[in-house]
């Protein structure tokens, strides 16, 4: 029998070669309503989700790229559940630096046609951040190449040191951000300079290193050191490579190279003290060493810029007063906090900031990019917990904004609004809060982590039907709704929904009322299984009923509803706010008439001795009182004779 | 007020004293022949020791019922002791007082016992409709409980 489809029309075939992407699991795939060319179908890493530009990038063609054509949820060929994004075949195979471009080559069929990619991608406001050469394809010799998937992993978090800005490169690969069109001008850079040499420069350094001696020498600098290039490519180059985004050159100018040389810009090197500051055994001759230096060891580093000793070094070694001023600045401006760590991870994040406006946020001892914090929290397990930790504290202690205001630059201005919303999401309370509700949030293609649904669910639309196939299964225990979907769907859902998720877990038939809104909204159809799981595990809140008449009427007419799978008329049936106002009355009543009994029965108990002597008191009364009515009666008959 | 209680009870006493003497002095056959039927009554003011003495006075009243028309008859016949005596030797005289008396007496013992039994039999029937109603209510609201008594 033939896996479920993906996509409703794409089946992969594992009987062809699949395309070998580099980083992830791709199948050769056809298209069931024209099995002709055939496809390529990457699925989805966990904990690595596709860029939120999937959808977009679906609609929009960019030149000389791969683009997605759909993507849904399947079965991979071992049958294991995925989710799949489908795309062209590449036209041939990947580039393999082993062979020396020469230049017209180079520029011809590697630069002008993945600047043209750049471009169509800037005017979207779009990045690739994933050009580099085992991502570049070409049919045969004298073809212009076609980029890669650029919108199936988290950006550039497949991309090796080299190819990334040092202030890119130091990040985890997780924390890289979006970045800027700038990056990939960077990456499309190195790229070149690989195809030009036919060989790696800096082989076989570790990633550290390589990064050191591009902060230290700027990365031209570095990544030429020794090498014989054109003049061309050299002026490009140099361009490309430069240390500021600001300053290197954008796509549209890279089309014509020419231009590019006649617009070259003379770089300054950062200005370099006389005199090394010394932090522990290491030294710093530059601002932008100094901030390394404080990042590399916050805690001395701190220590170090509280005494004052940086400043006075800025001031009068490194002869820049501005910068010195401006250190003392957010020294003076920064608010104490109880915690000296967190006071001290502040103070140490915007002071590196100053120092060094280029680089990435630094929070205890962790870089990133504020935009890679969606991607960090989505990786989950995959990256060390003090790296999620520490990301999590800083959306939750406003340091984004903080960052953004100390590094002084143009950009950034959006990203410090958004943060305050991360902080909002992370502090809501309950199961569609904290970092999950803000992973999935920043990640709108993160796929559900629940184990509830059979099968893999990123789209709000895909959870039904795979909670559907789940229903009746061995999870089907408890409700069909866990922490993992209340986050999910807050996050995916419309704000109606996201309320809906943010009141579970919760009493009177929250979650019910959930899924009866999902299915209309959806427009689901029925959904008898799921109905059944929610009646199962008490979801319609029927013991909140207090009246057992009316409980069991609700619990035939639900079982019935469950039965023809209709959510939302069970929700209904139990929403009424005035009849569970008038069952909380109707209690109230019934409890105030138990307690009068009660108290009448304890009387009654309690009474009887008094109760008795009464009766008996009473008894004599009347014998005495017949007595005297006897009595007077015979002196009334003796007196008339 | 309080030294002025026993003056007065002591003064009744008193007056109860002089008007049975002045009785037996002026109205010696009256005297006798009350004092013949009524003294069921007086030996139930003996024996009655509870307050109030209630069940002596019915016995009283109930006897002075059948001693009224006696005594009256006493008085027409000049009131004398042997007439007292004469109508003492008579059955219809004596008999139907002590009986009345006698009466008065079952009456206080009866109608308290009846009077008792019924107002317990109400009580259960009271008893047994609040439980009714209670046990219902706690089934139809799921209230919790205990049932004094239960």
């Amino acid at each position: 029998m033939a896996a479920p489809a993906i996509a409703r029309h794409y089946q992969l075939d594992p009987t062809r070669p699949g395309p070998g992407f580099a980083g992830v699991r791709s199948f050769a795939a056809f298209d069931q309503r024209d099995p002709g060319p055939t496809l390529a179908a990457i699925a989805a890493e966990p904990g690595r989700p596709p860029r939120r530009l999937l959808a977009a990038a679906r609609e929009r063609m960019v030149p000389h790229t791969l683009p997605p054509l759909d993507f849904g949820p399947g079965q991979d060929p071992a049958g294991a559940e995925g989710w799949f994004m489908l795309c062209p075949m590449p036209p041939g195979p990947a580039l393999a630096p082993g062979e020396a471009w020469r230049e017209p080559e180079l520029i011809a069929q590697v630069l002008i046609p993945v600047a043209e990619a750049l471009d169509a991608m800037a005017a979207e406001g779009w990045t690739h951040r994933a050009i580099r050469p085992d991502n570049l394809f070409r049919a045969r010799a004298g073809e212009p190449v076609t980029t890669g998937p650029f919108w199936a992993l988290p950006p550039a978090v497949g991309q090796p040191a080299l190819f990334e800005p040092p202030y890119v490169a130091v990040c985890p690969p997780e924390a890289r951000g979006e970045g800027s069109i700038a990056d990939d001008i960077y990456a499309l850079g190195v790229t070149l300079l690989v195809l030009a040499l036919g060989r790696l420069p800096l082989a076989g350094l570790p990633d550290a290193q390589i990064i050191e001696r591009k902060i230290a020498l700027g990365s031209f600098a570095a990544l030429t050191e020794g090498a014989v290039l054109p003049s061309l490519l050299v002026d490009l180059l140099r361009g490309m490579l430069a240390e500021d985004p600001e300053h290197r050159p954008a796509p549209s100018l890279l089309l014509d190279p020419r231009e590019v040389r006649s617009r070259r810009l003379a770089l300054r090197p950062p200005a370099r003290a006389q005199r090394p500051f010394e932090l522990g055994s290491r030294q710093a001759w530059t601002a932008r060493e100094v901030a390394q230096l404080v990042a590399a060891d916050p805690d001395r580093g701190v220590a170090a810029l509280r005494s004052g000793a940086v400043q006075h070094w800025v001031r009068r070694t490194l002869g820049d007063p501005l910068l010195a001023a401006r250190m003392e600045e957010v020294g003076r401006g920064t608010e104490w906090t109880e915690d000296a760590g967190l006071f001290g991870a502040m103070l140490a994040m915007r002071w590196i900031a100053v120092l060094d406006p280029l680089g990435p946020m630094r929070w205890r001892g962790v870089a990133l990019w504020p935009d890679g914090i969606g991607p960090v929290l989505a990786a989950g397990d995959l990256l060390s917990p003090e790296v999620t930790e520490a990301v999590v504290e800083a959306v939750e202690r406003d340091a984004v904004p903080a960052w953004v205001a100390a590094r002084g630059r143009r950009e950034g201005g959006a990203v410090a609004l958004e943060a305050r919303e991360w902080r909002r999401l992370l502090a809501v309370r309950g199961w569609a809060g904290g970092r999950r509700r803000l992973a999935y949030a920043l990640n709108p293609f993160l796929a559900c982590a629940s184990r509830l649904p059979s099968g893999a669910v990123v789209r709000l639309g895909e959870l039904l039907p795979a909670l559907e196939r789940a229903a009746g299964g061995a999870s089907a225990g408890g409700p069909p709704a866990d922490a993992e979907i209340a986050a999910f769907l807050a996050a995916r859902g419309d704000p109606v929904i996201a309320a809906d998720a943010e009141r579970l877990p919760g009493r009177d038939a929250a979650m019910l009322m959930l899924f009866g809104r999902l299915q209309s909204r959806l427009q689901a159809g029925k959904l008898p299984g799921i109905a059944g799981w929610l009646l199962a595990s008490g979801a319609a809140g029927l013991e909140r009923w207090a009246n057992r008449r009316t409980r069991e009427t609700l619990r035939a007419r639900l079982a019935s509803l469950a039965e023809a799978g209709d959510i939302g008329a069970m929700a209904a049936l139990v929403e009424p706010d005035a009849a569970r106002e008038a069952d909380r009355q109707g209690r109230q009543q019934a409890a105030a008439r138990v307690a009068a009994i009660e108290a009448a029965l304890a009387g009654l108990e309690g009474e009887a001795g008094a109760r008795a002597e009464a009766a008996s008191a009473l008894g004599l009364e009347i014998a005495g009182a017949l007595g005297m009515i006897a009595c007077c009666a015979a002196a009334l008959a003796a007196l008339l004779g | 007020m309080k030294a002025a209680a026993p003056m007065r009870g002591g003064s009744w006493l008193w007056v109860q004293g002089l008007l049975c003497g002045a009785l037996l002095a002026f109205a010696t056959g009256s005297a006798v022949l009350l004092g013949m039927l009524l003294a069921p009554a007086g030996l139930a003011f003996l024996m009655d020791g509870s307050p109030g003495k209630r069940m002596a006075r019915s016995v009283l009243f109930a006897g002075l019922a059948f001693a009224i028309g006696p005594v009256c008859g006493l008085w027409g016949e000049g009131g004398t002791v042997e007439a007292a005596l004469g109508r003492l030797g008579q059955p219809s005289v004596l008999l139907p007082a002590w009986l009345a008396a006698a009466c008065g007496w079952a009456l206080c013992e009866l109608l308290p016992a009846v009077l008792v039994a019924g107002g317990r039999w109400t009580t259960s029937l009271r008893e047994a409709a609040l439980r009714a109603e209670l046990a219902a209510l706690r089934e139809e609201w799921d209230l919790e409980g205990s049932d004094p008594g239960a």
